[in-house]
């Protein structure tokens, strides 16, 4: 499921998101990350996957598993 | 969908974020009102409209079309843009059912194959202003998406000409202390991550992204045996 999709499902308005975004330490501003979210700036993997988080949050809170794809990121084991 | 217009909506955004910096307010402008053709494939056209005490007037457009319908309104006495920037609210404008509302208006719209229009109030501005799209098919602006970006885009033109912050970002923001009292405890577990392991933080992070994602739980409940190096499950 991509970010617009999550967003759209969960509810959460854009201000909601920013701020469960910034809790999962993101530091970006509301207005790019509503920018990302739409597709109109193209997000790097981090940026990326912390939104997806701060998305899957919200969705774990409601019972559900992570709906949201994150990136595949390499991290050294 | 990715727009292929990502580094002017990046010069736009900075913009948005730092409006004191822009050095050329005009410049910018010309570039959201081209941008707005982003907001759905059927806009044909975007402009602004500002009143002041010679009335009505479009100081920047994204082609003759939106100045032409924007100049059709002021010359009839009333549409969607003045209704906007006068009432400070965002008017929907259907070709075909808001006809008796603005006449003379839509028959400069149908007359130029304009079937829909969406007309957003500009915040912060000295002189009431309001931001136009016009798009070519019916509810081309009805779909989530579209408002979506034609707000954000109200919101970043609002920032830039008022040479304000958004609301957003000039005010204190309810739950934003919560929100950062939680990402002090993530840096926090993304910390000892990265001592522990010789990983870079961002790495760290990525780790407990990944574990929350795998054990279905909260990434919050996870920093928090990190940080009381309970974390015996992590790798």
């Amino acid at each position: 499921m991509s970010l617009l999709d999550g967003l759209q499902l969960s509810g959460l308005t854009y201000p909601e998101l920013w701020l469960r975004y910034v809790a999962v330490s993101g530091t970006i501003g509301a207005l790019e990350l509503e920018a990302y979210v739409l597709g109109l700036l193209v997000p790097d993997d981090h940026q990326h996957n912390l939104i997806a988080q701060a998305l899957n949050e919200h969705f774990l809170e409601a019972g559900q598993d992570h709906p949201v794809a994150y990136r595949e990121t390499a991290v050294p084991e | 969908m990715v727009a292929r217009t990502g580094p002017q909506w990046a010069e736009l955004l900075r913009g948005a974020s730092a409006p004191a910096a822009v050095s050329d307010v005009e410049a910018l402008l010309r570039q959201a009102v081209a941008l707005g053709h982003d907001v759905t494939p059927d806009a044909v056209g975007c402009s602004i409209t500002s009143l002041d005490r010679d009335g009505y007037h479009t100081p920047v457009y994204s082609d003759r079309l939106a100045l032409d319908l924007d100049e059709a309104q002021y010359r009839s006495g009333d549409g969607p843009c003045m209704a906007a920037a006068r009432e400070h609210l965002c008017q929907d404008f259907d070709a075909a059912t808001d006809g008796d509302r603005f006449p003379g208006f839509t028959e400069a719209a149908v007359g130029r194959g304009v079937r829909c229009s969406i007309s957003l109030p500009l915040s912060g501005t000295v002189q009431p202003s309001a931001i136009n799209l016009y798009a070519s098919s019916p509810q081309a602006f009805d779909a989530d998406r579209p408002r979506a970006v034609a707000g954000l885009l109200a919101r970043c033109v609002s920032a830039v000409l008022s040479r304000q912050l958004p609301a957003e970002t000039g005010t204190p923001v309810p739950g934003l202390a919560a929100a950062e009292d939680q990402a002090r405890l993530i840096t926090a577990a993304e910390t000892a991550l990265a001592n522990s392991r010789s990983l870079s933080r961002a790495d760290a992070l990525t780790m407990l992204m990944r574990r929350s994602h795998a054990e279905g739980r909260s990434i919050f409940d996870l920093a928090r045996e990190v940080v009381r190096g309970t974390d015996g499950a992590l790798p």
